[in-house]
């Protein structure tokens, strides 16, 4: 009996804490509902993290290499350049993946479509990827390169995914074209003026040697008065050989001309030095004196 | 008639039964942690985007291809975290090795975001504790 009456009480107390409890309890089925939503929430704003980070680094690399590419090969050459930047996409992604992964994210990234093509007004660009303060360093940017790349991100974090395709259109301020068009004028440019000297009655091989040196110097002069206020540098260095075969006097002209881009925002630091890109290229040529009669090759 | 044995059963099995159902709930502080840090993680993405578009990560990569003294930028990025809030900015690279440092936290509670950034040699990570 005593036994029934303890039994009864307990139950009639549990029951009463029961029903004081439910709207706790619901109260509580709420917050866990907050809880989770506001994990997604911060899950969601980490995600956008990774993703900005991905695309801002993305952007800034591929600029800062195809400088290094070009600086390092002073030549135009935009089949290599892509090699390069395809090897240097597949780092950039390992080091990405394997960060954020041990950071309990799973991240894939896939790169596709990668080309560079010379900079035109028709292209739109992400005006937020364009920083201000790179904006203000650019103020021509007539054969500068395009990179136009492919980007989709896979990421996920807990019940949050974040996939996305990106059509990349980068400008890289670097006037590579314009300055590899500089160095094809400028060869043609002297090819024609000492073309000229087969018309002239010569017969003093260094009268000839004098010509040659008036006319590059004439060249320079010119090209700087063009160029130097777009902040691109012209250097012509000559070499003249002179020798007599059979009374035929040969001279050969070496030309090497450097066309730098010296725009801060085309140049890179290295070792805390600023390299600028340039095109370097070496002509030859060989103009035979033959008593009065020239000929050139 | 109760007796002494019923009310005293009756009151360790209740306390038996709550304690089952005490852990359930959440603790308020905690509740309140996580909001706290739902925002703090929103204020410090901010700063990051708002570094990379004012072009204080490039300057910041720049000095770190020089050698040259952080701080400056580093307390750049610093002024943009909102007043009410404190606000850490570090330079680590990839060994953990802390390269320069602006802020101080002093606050139990922060979080921190950090992002990845690549130089032509180096990878460094930039890291925004935040604490409200």
């Amino acid at each position: 009996m005593k036994y029934r009456k303890s039994f009864l009480w307990t139950a009639a107390i549990a029951y009463i804490i029961t029903l004081l409890i439910l709207p706790l309890n619901l109260r509580n089925n709420d917050e866990k509902i907050l809880l989770e939503a506001i994990q997604e929430n911060i899950d969601a704003i980490y995600l956008n993290k990774v993703e900005s980070n991905i695309i801002f680094e993305l952007y800034s690399f591929l600029i800062d290499n195809s400088k290094l590419k070009i600086i390092n090969s002073n030549k135009l050459d935009i089949q290599d350049l892509i090699s390069f930047l395809l090897s240097k996409l597949e780092y950039f992604k390992e080091i990405m993946e394997n960060y954020y992964k041990n950071k309990g994210i799973e991240l894939n990234i896939y790169f596709s479509d990668l080309s560079i093509f010379e900079y035109s007004q028709d292209f739109l660009y992400n005006p937020t990827l364009l920083n201000s303060k790179n904006l203000l360093k650019i103020n021509d940017v007539e054969g500068a390169l395009n990179i136009f790349l492919k980007v989709s991100t896979s990421l996920h974090k807990g019940n949050i995914f974040l996939n996305r395709n990106l059509n990349l259109m980068i400008l890289c301020p670097c006037r590579i074209f314009l300055l590899n068009r500089i160095v094809l004028e400028t060869i043609k440019l002297i090819n024609q003026k000492i073309i000229l000297l087969t018309r002239y009655n010569i017969t003093d091989p260094n009268e000839i040697i004098e010509e040659c040196e008036i006319i590059i110097h004439n060249i320079k002069e010119k090209l700087r008065n063009t160029y130097e206020l777009r902040q691109i540098k012209i250097d012509l260095f000559t070499k003249y050989e002179l020798k007599c075969v059979n009374d035929v006097y040969e001279i050969r002209l070496t030309l090497n001309i450097n066309v730098y881009d010296k725009c801060e925002a085309a140049s890179i630091l290295l070792n805390g030095k600023r390299l600028y890109p340039l095109i370097a290229e070496e002509y030859t040529w060989l103009i035979l004196l033959n008593r009065s009669t020239i000929e050139i090759h | 008639m109760i007796s002494i044995l019923d009310a005293l059963a009756a009151f360790f099995i209740t306390l038996i039964f709550l304690s089952f159902i005490y852990p359930l709930y959440y603790n308020p502080s905690e509740l309140s942690l996580i909001i706290k840090s739902n925002h703090a993680y929103e204020i410090a993405n901010r700063i990051l985007t708002i570094s990379y578009s004012l072009g204080y990560i490039g300057e910041l990569k720049e000095k770190l291809a020089c050698n040259e003294s952080l701080e400056d930028i580093l307390n750049k990025i610093a002024n943009i975290c909102p007043k009410e809030y404190e606000c850490e900015i570090s330079i680590k690279n990839f060994n953990g090795k802390i390269i320069s440092k602006v802020g101080l936290i002093k606050k139990s509670f922060f979080i921190e975001q950090e992002i990845i950034l690549l130089t032509n040699f180096e990878k460094y990570l930039l890291i925004v504790k935040v604490a409200y």
